[in-house]
């Protein structure tokens, strides 16, 4: 019988989830350990930061009480009341969810699908996996890689940044060739640079009122400083414009644009005006070629974006249980769910 | 039914398939690039080749004798050039909007007559097919620039008024779609350049208001092309004029082709 014990996000506060987070250089150790007790046969050891699982399978049933009490010796807990337990088809229906990136803090993300195929692999190299987990892991591979083709639950991006990011792609595709500029040296200009940066794009130019902020900024982030008054001689070489200063009035505005769209031979402009209030005068966006969204857009599309996985999940879990149901595993296991099912149904 | 028509009927559906296709995802917002789109349209442009090749061996000539023939091959040009540019800038949706067009092009052409191909005629001379074929040809790259143009016009609009998102993400980015554009004007404007100098070679000479036509079409394709260069015009004013002189070089065929 496959059990899968856990707590996440959902279930536990932080302070639990770090108190029983297992290390990665600790997975192995622990895959052991579960599986010397009795009664367990294999067990694999999920650990992220927001969710630590164990999945495991049973020959006796006295090993989920066995397991149970590995948890409270290990982690030095006695209440173990935040973890939750799923057996048989309810334990692979958990699983697909998660690499699915159904059961995730960001609904849909990826990062989870690594992680579950890290794990695995650690368990396997450990000798923590046989026939069963071996199986239920593999299936569970191409489930997530099916409901991720079949559906939009991870299309499009959910935070400022990564919204940002896909605009920019929607703009010039491949962002290889871009060049960056931060007017003011604020922390969301850092990441939505740092977003950038990790999607190819080259050459970070900080301007900033406060020149040494603006010299530390573009040494963080591997780039030059430029004295705040010749940021409107630079508009013409950059492809992607983030303003974040604190002032109170708008500091971008079209006469300092459109002499620095006529150099640029037709590429486009991209702006994005993440300050509060607006950097960028709102008439900027009318001059031909330049793309401007403020942070109210961008929060608006990761909004749309988040809102519209949630309406994906009632599919994802059409898919996710129709390969529960396939799985072989429980073709010859009549469990308890089912034979509850086929009395209610006689 | 003869199988040369037989051919052309099945590329009229297969580009109907790849509209529908394209527009049900579009329609789904979530268009992703398929195999499924690919194939209608690689078939439909497969089914035109053989009709083309069919038909020039019956005529012995390039197959452009009649209205019918002409929009077939203008077609199967601007098929050509997509298949070209889209693989290039990896513009699978643009075949998506090609499909359409293409398909409406082929059924304009089997509404016309098509009087039975006399073989044996043998060519006209070969510069007289070289200019009929490069112009078509010409007008093939222009079509598929027009089709880049309103994709990059619609793709602008929702960039700006930050609107359907879904389609937003399901268009290519106007970046691409713009480099694409010129390059596509460019090469047609090449393309009917040789095929001009072509009418000048011909036994025969062109009729004076067929050319004058054809040099205005030119002209407008060499102005856009100069101003973009010279000025640095905006991409925006690009697709509205690859859109606007298209529709002039479409109008133009109505004077200078054989009815």
């Amino acid at each position: 019988m496959i059990f899968c014990f856990g707590l996440s996000h959902a279930t536990a506060p932080v302070e639990l989830r770090e108190r029983v987070a297992v290390a990665a250089k600790d997975v192995p150790a622990a895959v052991q350990q579960l599986t010397a007790l009795d009664g367990v046969g294999e067990a694999v050891v999920l650990s992220t930061c927001n969710r630590v699982e164990i999945y495991a399978t049973a020959g006796t049933p006295g090993a989920t009480l066995q397991v149970e009490g590995w948890l409270r010796s290990r982690f030095q807990i006695e209440d173990i009341s935040p973890f939750f337990r799923h057996q048989r088809e309810d334990a692979a229906r958990h699983l697909f969810s998660v690499v699915s990136g159904l059961e995730s803090m960001v609904l849909g993300e990826t990062e989870i699908f690594g992680q579950v195929k890290d794990a695995y692999a650690a368990a396997q190299q450990a000798g923590g996996t046989a026939r069963v987990l071996n199986k239920l892991f593999q299936h569970s591979f191409r489930v997530g890689k099916m409901v991720r083709n079949n559906t939009d639950i991870q299309r499009g991006a959910t935070s400022v940044g990564s919204v940002a990011v896909e605009l920019a792609e929607k703009i010039f595709g491949d962002l290889k060739e871009s060049r960056v500029m931060l007017l003011g040296a604020g922390e969301m200009s850092r990441r939505c640079a740092q977003s950038l940066q990790s999607r190819g794009a080259r050459g970070i130019v900080v301007s900033n009122r406060n020149h040494d902020r603006a010299i530390e900024l573009a040494s963080e982030l591997s780039g030059q400083a430029l004295h705040f008054e010749q940021w409107p001689a630079e508009a013409a070489h950059v492809d992607i414009i983030i303003s974040s200063t604190s002032a109170p009035h708008t500091v971008i505005h079209p006469e300092q644009i459109v002499p620095a769209m006529r150099r640029r031979h037709g590429r486009p402009l991209y702006i994005i005006d993440i300050a509060v209030p607006r950097d960028v005068e709102p008439s900027v966006n009318d001059i031909e070629g330049v793309y401007l969204h403020d942070i109210d857009t961008l929060e608006c599309i990761a909004g749309e974006t988040r809102a519209r996985r949630e309406q994906e999940i009632v599919r994802c879990r059409q898919i996710i249980d129709a390969q529960v149901q396939s799985l072989p595993l429980f073709a010859a296991e009549v469990s308890p769910h089912r034979a509850a099912h086929a009395a209610s149904g006689s | 039914m003869t199988a040369e028509k037989t051919a052309l009927v099945v590329a009229t559906i297969l580009y109907l398939g790849g509209f529908v296709h394209a527009f049900l995802s579009l329609r789904r917002g979530a268009y992703r690039h398929s195999w499924t789109a690919f194939g209608l349209i690689a078939g439909g442009f497969l089914c035109q080749c053989l009709f083309l090749y069919w038909r020039g061996q019956v005529l012995g000539r390039c197959p452009i004798t009649n209205p019918f023939e002409l929009l077939t091959f203008t077609g199967w040009a601007m098929v050509l050039f997509y298949f070209i540019v889209g693989s290039a800038y990896r513009l699978s949706l643009l075949g998506a909007f090609t499909a359409p067009l293409a398909f409406l092009m082929q059924v304009a052409a089997l509404m016309k007559p098509d009087p039975p191909a006399v073989s044996g005629k043998g060519s006209p001379g070969l510069w007289t097919e070289l200019h009929a074929s490069l112009s078509l040809m010409a007008y093939g790259a222009f079509a598929l620039a027009f089709v880049a143009g309103v994709m990059f016009l619609l793709q602008d609009r929702l960039l700006k008024k930050h609107t359907n998102l879904s389609l937003l993400r399901t268009l290519p980015p106007v970046h691409h779609l713009a480099k694409a554009m010129k390059r596509l004007l460019l090469t047609g404007t090449l393309i009917l350049t040789v095929g001009i100098v072509a009418a000048y070679q011909m036994e025969k000479s062109p009729e004076a208001g067929k050319l004058i036509v054809v040099w205005i079409v030119w002209a407008a394709y060499v102005l856009l092309g100069v101003y973009e260069q010279w000025r640095g015009m905006s991409s925006r004013r690009a697709a509205w004029a690859a859109v606007v002189c298209f529709v002039l070089a479409v109008a133009s065929l109505w004077f200078v082709t054989p009815r």
